[in-house]
């Protein structure tokens, strides 16, 4: 069924995609709250309003409130990243008119209490103490940070320190500010017609106001680093990063075909070089990562000590040498991956509404499951090896989180 | 409230005279189709000097047959573009394949012929490696640290307690011969089931399974039922490395088979659901442990509950008092309302798991071996629904969580 947009007065953005054959709907919302948003000296403030959005909203405490989605068997989740806010659900279609106010209150309508402002601050903490018993969260982290920059490469846990030091007026005003109509996507996807979901969004947010700014999505230029964090773990974790293309870019597609061929399946080069020939390590892959203008792609490793130097190296070759270009057999492995992929998250609604809202926010409009395999089916092996003839990286961000560094 | 108003979905099943049964439940709308094979073998099967040969068997599957190799067989999933994976756990090891429709027959062909692999020396030495590098991985986790120990000390030298992954120290010392013998026994075609989902021609499917299976010899392998003693044992763990403070406790529970086991799923929702159970209100919302979750956990005839927290070292004292008194007054103050929240997020559950062909393939098979028979959504949640309560009480009285295994570990 087709896809359908609106944009309310407000600047609200709505986007639907009825589903036949199924039950459930999922429901994204995206508030221009990211971690990027964040004030210089309060970062952090993301990871305690997404919490502090559980504890009570429009009419309903934090109990009643929760009882009410659990009787209505809504499944639910919030989450920061550097552009948005995430508000998440999953739910039965014949429960559309309940659930929804009770999911826009917690954006419109959040009590957001001192009382419980202690609390939220105390669990932010306490994720940021736990990343010292995680070195292989810990080394993305510390890798994106150390990539992309003290505004796009924020963590998404805050720092230590200003937490301790937020406010409640602190945390209100940053949702008075971020937690507004124009800047804000919603996207619906299952047992659903456009026609209510429009009607029913437009009574609870139809009056909301406000208008936030969008940042930009290129990373400032920094220089090539390595740094080594030094932890007590029996693994060396390894983490790459270089830049490359966004959505904007005609080529994001060769790009997400070029990650495929590395790590789409057990036949991607790194599985088979790093693990499969030289069982170096257990875990390994690439991702693609794409932002508006510029994207970046992540790869990891983690191995046993002695053998960190080698699993460095072979990983970095792989990435280096895909200037040379792929073979049509990896190609056509790629493709059909990449298209099977997309069938299988028709199958999801709570998947096609977060790429519904991810579109929205890249691209500025949604796209069918269909456009996206015509895009797919549009890219030939010759783009792609012209794309990674011209933006393979020749160098690379580099974090480890280990014993010990890693020699040259 | 979860009837279709499409085409039917149809259960088949048949069992080929070698013992081997297919499944299949059939959906002629969905886009996709699921197929997995599950063997009833896992660590619990395994002796102490074979330990992690189930999960390390598990790898060994996947590097070739005697007409493929093992990049034969990574290249063919990815050239059907399936979304594939395989699991070892206590009691059960599976193979599973997600895929395009027009590419299941495929897929069953690739599947087949590794589930009687080659089991190559040179593979073998070689695939060690990753074992190793997956255990300490696993090394680094402090609540993985604690999960085993506490399995190890509440099952006291009985299998239930062995180390899926196995010890450095036994998978150095297996030998290829040891993996194979143990592979000739329990990989018996009667000792396993093929399960499909979604759109499948299950005469075809069945057709296909009895060309490339019905030759494989059934050797009689069982499970061993020892008597199981639950252990009671309090450890505390330290190790410099670690920062925050972790706890695991166990104590029995419902089996696979027991009738109330949907009352435990009921219960674990109440006490442990991240959102609004009440180790929640207890000790995540007044921001004093970071997460708290109750979670029923069972087994073949016999079965756990668990419970898990991690907190900074300075709450610990605090925290753990507060979790044994809730978990004590599990029973007071039960009232329809919960019972009835609960049974709608599990009722949402199964909901999401029956519009993907890749969930119900894999809870047919999980059923299949355990149940020995074919469960429908429906009755899952007719059973679930019927929890009131009284249930809920009987079973709080039954499983007290008591006497309990507890393994803390910090800094």
């Amino acid at each position: 069924m087709a896809i359908e947009t609106h944009e309310f007065p407000n600047g609200l953005r709505l986007v639907v995609e009825p589903i036949g054959g199924v039950k459930s709907v999922g429901f994204t919302l995206l508030l221009p709250a990211g971690t990027a948003h964040e004030p210089a000296h309060q970062l952090g403030l993301g990871a305690v309003v997404h919490e502090l959005l559980f504890r009570g909203a429009g009419d309903l405490d934090a109990r009643a409130h929760g009882d009410a989605l659990d009787l209505l068997g809504v499944h639910r989740a919030t989450e920061v990243n550097t552009f948005n806010l995430r508000l998440g659900a999953t739910f039965l279609g014949d429960r559309l008119t309940q659930a929804l106010p009770l999911l826009t209150d917690m954006v419109r309508r959040p009590h957001l209490n001192e009382k419980d402002l202690d609390p939220a601050v105390q669990l932010a903490l306490q994720q940021i103490e736990s990343l010292e018993d995680e070195p292989q969260d810990k080394v993305m982290i510390e890798l994106k940070r150390q990539h992309l920059g003290p505004t796009l490469g924020r963590s998404v846990l805050g720092e230590a320190d200003h937490l301790r030091s937020l406010a409640i007026e602190h945390v209100r005003g940053y949702v008075s500010g971020r937690f507004v109509a124009r800047g804000t996507i919603v996207a619906v996807a299952g047992d659903v017609c456009f026609a209510e979901v429009r009607d029913l969004l437009g009574r609870e947010l139809g009056e909301w106001p406000g208008s936030a700014q969008d940042i930009p999505h290129t990373r400032p230029t920094a220089e090539i680093v390595r740094r080594h964090v030094h932890a007590e773990s029996t693994q060396q974790h390894i983490g790459l990063a270089y830049e490359t293309v966004g959505v904007a870019h005609a080529d994001h597609i060769p790009q997400h075909v070029a990650t495929a061929v590395l790590s789409g399946g057990m036949s991607g080069r790194l599985f088979t070089e790093v693990r499969e020939k030289r069982g170096l390590c257990y875990s390994v892959y690439a991702s693609y990562a794409p932002r508006r203008d510029a994207g970046t792609v992540f790869a990891y490793a983690g191995t046993t000590t002695q053998r960190a130097e080698e699993t460095l190296d072979v990983l970095s070759s792989e990435l280096v040498k895909m200037s040379a270009g792929v073979e049509r057999a990896e190609f056509d492995r790629a493709i059909v991956g990449l298209k099977s992929r997309l069938v299988m998250q028709g199958e999801s609604t709570s998947a096609r509404a977060r790429a519904l809202a991810s579109d929205v926010f890249l691209l500025g409009r949604p796209r069918s499951l269909e456009q996206v395999a015509a895009e797919v089916d549009a890219v030939t092996l010759e783009k792609v090896n012209a794309f990674v003839a011209h933006h393979s990286p020749k160098e690379f961000t580099t974090i480890t989180v280990g014993p010990r560094p890693l020699h040259a | 409230m979860l009837s279709r108003n499409t085409m039917p979905i149809e259960f088949h099943t048949t069992q080929l005279p070698n013992g081997l049964t297919v499944l299949a439940e059939t959906d002629r709308e969905a886009h996709t189709s699921a197929v997995g094979f599950f063997v009833k073998t896992g660590s619990r099967d395994e002796i102490p000097a074979l330990m992690g040969v189930s999960h390390f068997l598990e790898h060994m599957m996947f590097k070739g047959t005697p007409r493929r190799s093992a990049a034969d067989v990574n290249r063919e999933f990815d050239e059907i573009g399936a979304d594939y994976n395989a699991s070892t756990s206590q009691e059960t090891t599976n193979y599973y394949a997600h895929v395009l429709p027009r590419f299941l027959p495929a897929a069953v062909d690739l599947l087949a012929d590794m589930l009687r692999p080659a089991l190559r020396t040179d593979d073998f030495e070689m695939e060690k490696n990753v074992i190793l590098e997956e255990i300490g991985m696993y090394n680094d986790r402090p609540f993985w640290i604690a999960y085993e120990q506490a399995m190890e000390r509440y099952y006291a030298e009985q299998s239930l307690g062995f180390r899926v992954l196995g010890t450095t120290q036994t998978i150095t010392d297996l030998t290829a011969e040891q993996m194979r013998s143990y592979f000739e026994h329990r990989y018996s075609p009667d000792n396993m089931v093929v399960s499909f989902a979604g759109r499948v021609d299950f005469n075809a499917a069945v057709e296909q399974v009895t060309r490339l299976c019905a030759g494989w010899q059934p050797t009689g392998t069982r499970r061993l039922y020892a008597p199981v003693r639950p252990n009671a044992c309090d450890l505390s763990l330290t190790r410099d490395s670690v920062n925050m403070h972790y706890l695991v406790g166990v104590a029995p529970g419902p089996s696979r088979q027991d009738d109330d086991r949907y009352a435990a799923a009921v219960l674990a929702h109440i006490l442990g659901d991240s959102d609004n159970g009440r180790l929640y209100w207890e000790l995540i919302e007044p921001g004093l442990a970071e997460e708290a979750d109750f979670a029923h956990h069972p087994y073949d005839q016999t079965g756990t509950f668990m419970t898990y927290i991690s907190c900074p070292p300075e709450n610990a004292g605090k925290v753990e008092k507060k979790l044994w008194s809730a978990l004590a007054r599990a029973a007071e103050g039960l009232k329809d309302d919960e019972v009835r929240r609960a049974a709608s997020k599990i009722a949402m559950d199964l909901t999401l798991q029956d519009e993907r062909p890749a969930g119900r393939m894999m809870a047919m098979g999980g059923q299949w071996l355990y149940q020995g028979r074919y469960i429908t959504t429906e009755e899952t949640l007719n059973r679930v629904q019927a929890v009131d309560v009284a249930a809920l009480r009987k079973l709080i009285e039954q499983y007290p969580f008591s006497p309990r295994t507890v393994v803390r570990m910090g800094p």
